[in-house]
């Protein structure tokens, strides 16, 4: 209990939204939950802004953390928050901070011109989804359980993934000899796939037999390295299928010039997170 | 949002300026306060109230200029 008199001048939560995930897949003790199963997000301060808008702290993940400790307290611990989660807390601390309207630039493939819109982000929560982990795949005698990500999972692996193609683009511009640039073009492209095969073993909770059930996340990357090529093609496609109902879904626009409907993919990036600075 | 290293180049700008774009607001909001906003407090403060604060002190200041009394 806080004692401070000052409490009540603190800031409000200006929203109250449901998690996806219903609070599934979080570790004991990082997650507050109320009796309704809402939480409450609070706006940014200008410090969050800030915050949000320091690129190291953008690059290695600690930013996004921040602003979630700060917007939404009962998500205790975000790193370990699952990532079918994340699209919905972003969406809701820039609805809390800027209000639900979200104004962007659009091109026309048919005509190319450029047209502003006004999307309302509540129907975009309201569409929000997680995926179903509940459901298991047979894949022969193998019974697999997917699972969700967390932040630092998949902050982990963007951040290697970035320096791997920071590599390849600093490679393709240097003066390096040719036969010395595959040699490294290689050695990249294996990191890469090593890098997704450590994704893809993370998304797994556990693979089960009759007799045995393995959840151990090394124990299952071996066996990734070590299967045919169609199993791991197949488990791929079951990842993709699981999580296409909790994809951000692209808005279908009708062109003011010349009335061609076309789909905008939208993303919750830096690009479109703020509103304009006070 | 995949950018090249120009791309990179041109947000990174585009976040410093308008992180120093809030501190300079910050700023001035506990300038117009007179004492009665922290510079703390002023950051501690959300979009929308630094946007009414603002709009106040807009006001205010007009209403200085047509009654054309001294502003400190």
């Amino acid at each position: 209990m806080n004692n401070n008199p000052l409490t009540q001048y603190f800031r409000q939560p200006a929203i109250h939204i449901r998690l996806p995930s219903n609070g599934v897949g979080y570790a004991s003790g990082t997650l507050d939950l109320t009796e309704t199963g809402e939480l409450p997000v609070f706006p940014m301060t200008a410090v969050d802004e800030i915050t949000y808008r320091t690129p190291d702290a953008l690059f290695n993940g600690s930013a996004v953390v921040d602003v979630i400790k700060s917007c939404i307290p009962a998500i205790r611990d975000p790193w370990t928050m699952p990532v079918a989660d994340l699209d919905t807390v972003l969406i809701a601390i820039r609805i809390a901070s800027y209000g639900s309207e979200m104004e962007f630039e659009t091109q026309c493939p048919g005509c190319n011109e450029m047209n502003n819109y006004a999307l309302d982000l509540r129907t975009v929560l309201d569409d929000m989804q997680a995926p179903d982990y509940n459901q298991t795949f047979r894949l022969g005698d193998l019974e697999i359980k997917f699972q969700s990500l967390t932040y630092s999972d998949i902050n982990r692996n963007n951040v290697s993934q970035f320096e791997q193609q920071k590599m390849l683009s600093v490679l393709e511009s240097s003066n390096v000899e040719e036969a010395e640039k595959l040699t490294q073009l290689g050695i990249a492209l294996k990191k890469i796939t090593a890098n997704t095969m450590v994704t893809i073993a993370q998304s797994i909770e556990a693979i089960r037999t009759t007799e045995f059930t393995v959840s151990d996340t090394n124990q299952i990357l071996e066996w990734l390295q070590n299967t045919d090529r169609k199993t791991y093609t197949n488990i791929n496609q079951l990842l993709v299928k699981i999580r296409e109902n909790s994809q951000l879904k692209p808005l279908t626009i009708t062109c003011a010039d010349c009335n061609n409907t076309y789909e905008q993919p939208f993303t919750m990036d830096m690009a479109n997170f703020f509103a304009d600075a006070s | 949002m995949t950018l090249d290293s120009d791309g990179i180049e041109h947000l990174v700008e585009k976040l410093d300026k308008e992180a120093a774009d809030i501190r300079k607001n910050a700023l001035q909001i506990t300038w117009h306060m007179r004492g009665g906003l922290t510079y703390d407090q002023a950051m501690a403060l959300g979009d929308a109230e630094r946007k009414l604060i603002n709009a106040i002190v807009k006001e205010h200041m007009e209403t200085t200029k047509k009654s054309g009394l001294p502003y400190f």
